[in-house]
């Protein structure tokens, strides 16, 4: 069970980064590389979305949600934890992912489906054993 | 205030989606509509999941009550169930266009997919500066 500061990149690596790959591995190279380069693209979009929603600025009401600090690692990015860059990476990457898988999804072998029950599963086996517990 | 999420949502979000659909209307109709409803189901339903457990003794991260709208469903706040619905769609559909147009050869959507990137960032970069000004103006009406 992951505890203190690698709370949070485990809960994404696992549940987020495993199932994300899985379901990349299905598609071609010239696909995976326009996943990544749209990431990198929007980037910038992401990092003002975050930043504008964790801003404390002076009065420090304005902010929308908060990370704690106990359940990150530490280093930021443009003022953003580096786990929420993988988050964005895993917001960017699943949902084409599984888009492409769902829309293949009756000519799906192997691996497909390994991908969708690492991704059914790790939820609850992490809210069992991780959230619960926390 | 506590329509900043809500608003925040609707312009990083909603005004592209709105964009997105429009030139995508042809492509997203049947089968692919069925998908991206349950892309949103699989998105909302971790999203919530990873939002429950910031509620936990040990949170990942909480949400601020002044500024949400204080909506909530089985107690966690209406805007992260847009959020969920909204990010995979938003995502697919500028996927769509930027498959066609930087795979498939399509010219006007890839110019399409580069506009809706590049007006979506400075829509952000303004609500940034805004938030910001808007912040601090009503620090200094206190401090008067």
């Amino acid at each position: 069970m992951p505890t203190g500061k690698t709370r949070y990149i485990t809960n994404l690596v696992l549940c987020g980064l495993v199932p994300t790959v899985l379901l990349l591995a299905r598609l071609s190279g010239k696909e995976v590389l326009l996943v990544i380069a749209i990431y990198i693209a929007l980037l910038p979009f992401y990092v003002l979305w975050d930043s504008q929603a964790t801003l404390h600025a002076k009065t420090r009401r304005t902010w929308i949600w908060e990370f704690s600090p106990e359940t990150l690692l530490g280093p930021k990015l443009f003022g953003v934890p580096v786990e929420e860059l993988l988050f964005m990476f895993i917001a960017t990457a699943f949902p084409v992912g599984l888009w492409e898988f769902f829309l293949d999804l009756r000519v799906a072998p192997g691996v497909q489906w390994i991908a969708a029950f690492v991704f059914v599963v790790s939820a609850p086996i992490f809210y069992t054993y991780v959230a619960k517990k926390g | 205030m506590r329509i900043r999420y809500p608003v925040m949502i609707a312009v990083y979000f909603l005004l592209p989606i709105t964009a997105l659909l429009v030139w995508n209307w042809k492509y997203v109709a049947g089968r692919e509509l069925f998908v991206l409803g349950a892309l949103c189901l699989f998105s909302v339903g971790w999203d919530i999941w990873a939002t429950d457990h910031g509620m936990k003794k040990i949170w990942l991260w909480r949400f601020n009550e002044k500024t949400i709208s204080g909506w909530k469903l089985f107690t966690h706040p209406i805007e992260e169930y847009f959020f969920g619905v909204c990010a995979p769609i938003w995502m697919v559909l500028l996927w769509q266009v930027a498959k066609r147009g930087f795979l498939e050869g399509s010219y006007p959507d890839a110019w399409f997919a580069g506009v809706m990137v590049l007006l979506g960032t400075i829509a952000g970069f303004f609500m940034y500066r805004w938030q910001t000004a808007s912040t601090e103006m009503s620090h200094d009406r206190e401090l008067r």
